[in-house]
């Protein structure tokens, strides 16, 4: 433990910019991966035989859901750093991971439906891997409800970082649980039967988006974890300013 | 008062402290498991409020059920095992909330955790009464099911009554951690049941398929009841490991 | 502009070396607001301070931290030798705190089994700590029955069972009356004879003050002031 001091006091303004410059490169490749992905998924790629134009919405459907699960593993990672050296760093790492997490999952199971409505004729149906994304999503809001109703103290993060061990380690018996069922969802493709492989120029739009994506994520979640890390230093000032008052 | 001359004279005139701390007795786990599972059923047995209300909210459940589905053999075949876990499930949700929420009064929470007893005890102490008050009141909605709901003669009691044991364990282990971590929040008796039911769901998809095995008469239960047990047996390690994360001063 | 408060640092002089409560530095805030700021603090064995203090001085919770019912935001805090939140420093507090402690719906005798246990104590240390706190009268009552000055004297029983070498009483002689408070006195003597620390904060300054070594005094999460020969000025 620290005693919070007054002292390296740069103004918070110039300490907020300073890490601005990194948000206004890596979000402007961010972009710049987007239109890419978007002018390859729409445009350039060739249309798909059987399901037709449809079939373009998987462009962001599978990388939304890829950098979902990426951002949770993410907060895995750093709650089991947080619980073995409790840094704040790593809780606010932590707590922006599952948010943008929960965003691309959300993205994944908005698009699923709408593809599935003109290729499979319903809207949802309870295979495996529709079920278990959508349980996984509603675990990490569950995360996200309980930092919300735990008040911010030194308790909080230690409280957050043990359920979401619990979470990370329910998934692979969620899946087992789950798989038990028939599916009906398509199998993936890429690295399937000989007869199934994907279009060499569909592989490469997809790859786009997926890259896109995760710069994406990657730009939200640094964006959450400064936020959240110059709230603590906007706290460790109103904390050192209290000591210092008569 | 003049507190320097008399400290100068208390401490010179005063029998000379123990030089040496004596040894302290260390809590054993074992004994403080123990001492909290009968407290907290002697507490229950004495106040009685969850038992009475979990009783009448499951019977109330197995009740409404059979007025929104006819109750008949076919329906008992088809969905019984569901309709029985959310009967035990939502009583279950009232002795959960209450694990913690006891400690509340007289704030003997505080108590609890400025005393050096093991956490991981404390939780497992809570976790045996919880685990008893559930089956408990279990025993007597089950036969009631039964009755209500026209279980079928080839249902296999022995494989219900086994996946009954499992399934409260699963419930119960999880449910008692998550009380403990709810205690700091806000609006606790609304976020047990947020934060439990997520983390449940393999759980209640292997006690409801059990379930469904055993009242058809049919095979196919020792998947689920090595899933239900594997279920068990890790999380339960989890809240040991992770005890001292949430039974913690704030 | 206010003048600043003085920033005080409590030294006892220590008769057999190690200080069973020292503080170094301890800071706790709740949000952005300060409870306790820098408190620096060494009390030895056999000693009796009075902690003075208005509401929202920060007395309850130097006594809770002290207890390890509340965690120091930042600084040290040892007691008996022992770092926070061990089981050692843990098990050598008691804290007399405004509520009991002690479940409403069980007697006193089985409040003090419980805590026996958690403590590693066989049950007959309930028995004992009830006499030593005067109330054995009270074992067979519920909790919830008792009044206000039994309840004290069950909470007693109840910080007294493990034997601390630290005994932390919060506003001890709060609405009690005059007999109860008199045989509080007694007992709080005795136990500094028997070689513990006591701490008591009160704001009714005359009912510790023929009983106490020492004082000091907590403004807004400072020391203050202190009796002479206690208070060091703290080094900048």
């Amino acid at each position: 433990m620290t005693t919070p001091t007054p002292t390296r006091s740069a103004p918070l303004r110039r300490r907020a910019a300073a890490g601005g410059a990194w948000l206004y490169w890596w979000g402007g490749v961010t972009l710049a991966l987007l239109l890419y992905g978007l002018v390859q998924a729409l445009l350039l790629a060739p249309t798909e035989a059987t399901m037709g134009i449809y079939y373009r919405i998987f462009y962001f459907h599978v990388p939304a859901g890829i950098t979902g699960f990426a951002a949770f593993g993410v907060n895995a990672a750093a709650s089991l750093w947080y619980l073995l050296r409790p840094r704040k760093a790593a809780d606010a790492l932590a707590l922006a991971a599952a948010e943008t997490g929960v965003v691309f999952l959300a993205v994944n199971l908005i698009t699923g439906p709408i593809w599935a409505k003109p290729i499979w004729g319903v809207w949802w149906v309870w295979d495996p891997r529709l079920t278990l994304t959508l349980v996984i999503w509603i675990m990490y809001v569950s995360y996200l409800v309980l930092r919300q109703f735990t008040p911010r103290s030194e308790l909080q993060p230690r409280l957050a970082a043990a359920y979401a061990m619990f979470l990370f380690i329910a998934v692979p018996i969620d899946y087992m649980a789950i798989r038990w069922w028939r599916t009906q969802h398509p199998q993936p493709v890429i690295f399937g039967g000989p007869n199934s492989g994907l279009d060499p120029h569909m592989a490469y739009a997809l790859v786009v988006c997926l890259l896109a994506f995760l710069a994406l994520m990657a730009t939200l979640m640094r964006f959450r974890h400064r936020q959240e890390m110059l709230s603590h230093e906007i706290l460790r000032r109103q904390r050192a300013a209290a000591l210092k008052e008569s | 008062m003049k507190p320097g001359v008399h400290t100068a004279s208390a401490l010179a005139g005063r029998a000379p402290a123990p030089a040496a701390a004596p040894a302290r007795p260390r809590p054993s786990a074992w004994r403080v498991l123990w001492a909290t599972a009968r407290r907290d059923l002697r507490l229950e047995l004495r106040e009685r409020d969850a038992a009475n209300a979990m009783l009448f909210y499951g019977l109330l459940v197995i009740v409404i059920f059979s007025f929104a589905f006819t109750a008949e053999a076919q329906l008992t075949l088809r969905v019984g095992g569901g309709l029985l876990w959310v009967a035990f499930l939502f009583a279950g949700l009232l002795a959960l909330d209450r694990a913690f929420l006891r400690e509340a009064a007289n704030d003997c929470l505080a108590g609890l955790i400025a005393s050096p007893a093991p956490r991981a005890a404390l939780l497992a102490g809570k976790f045996a009464a919880t685990a008893a008050m559930m089956l408990m009141v279990e025993a007597v909605l089950l036969p009631l099911f039964a009755v209500i709901f026209n279980a079928p003669p080839a249902a296999r009691w022995g494989g219900i009554v086994l996946t009954v044991l499992l399934g409260t364990w699963a419930l119960a282990a999880n449910g008692t951690y998550f009380s403990a971590l709810g205690t700091h929040a806000r609006q606790r008796t609304l976020l047990l049941p947020l934060l439990l039911l997520p983390v449940a769901v393999p759980a209640i998809i292997a006690m409801v398929q059990a379930t469904q095995v055993f009242l058809a008469g049919s095979g196919g239960a020792e998947f689920w009841l090595k899933l239900l047990l594997g279920y068990d047996v890790i999380f339960t390690a989890l809240g040991v490991v992770l005890a001292d994360a949430v039974l913690e001063a704030e | 502009m206010q003048s600043p408060l003085p920033h005080l640092a409590l030294r006892c002089p220590l008769p057999s070396g190690a200080a069973l409560v020292a503080c170094r530095g301890l800071t706790r805030f709740f949000g952005a607001t300060a409870a306790l700021r820098q408190l620096d603090l060494e009390l030895p064995p056999g000693y009796l301070l009075a902690l003075f203090g208005a509401n929202g001085a920060g007395k309850s919770t130097l006594l809770r931290i002290v207890a390890g019912a509340l965690r120091p935001s930042a600084g040290e805090v040892t007691v008996a030798g022992a770092p926070w939140g061990s089981a050692a420093a843990r098990g050598a507090a008691g804290l007399l705190a405004h509520e009991s402690w002690l479940h409403p719906s069980l007697t006193v005798a089985e409040n003090l089994a419980y805590y026996a246990t958690l403590y590693g104590l066989a049950a007959g240390a309930a028995a004992e700590a009830l006499a030593r706190a005067r109330g054995e009268r009270l074992a067979r009552l519920r909790v919830g029955e008792l009044s206000q000055g039994m309840r004290q004297k069950a909470a007693l029983a109840r910080c007294l069972l493990h034997t601390p070498r630290v005994l932390l009483l919060d506003e001890p002689f709060a609405s009690l009356d005059r007999a109860t408070v008199a045989e509080l006195q007694a007992t709080l003597q005795e136990l500094r004879g028997a070689g513990l620390l006591l701490i008591a904060s009160t704001h009714t300054e005359d009912l510790i003050a023929g009983l106490a070594d020492g004082w000091a005094r907590l403004e807004r999460g400072r020391l203050v002031a202190a009796s002479p020969g206690l208070a060091a000025e703290a080094e900048a």
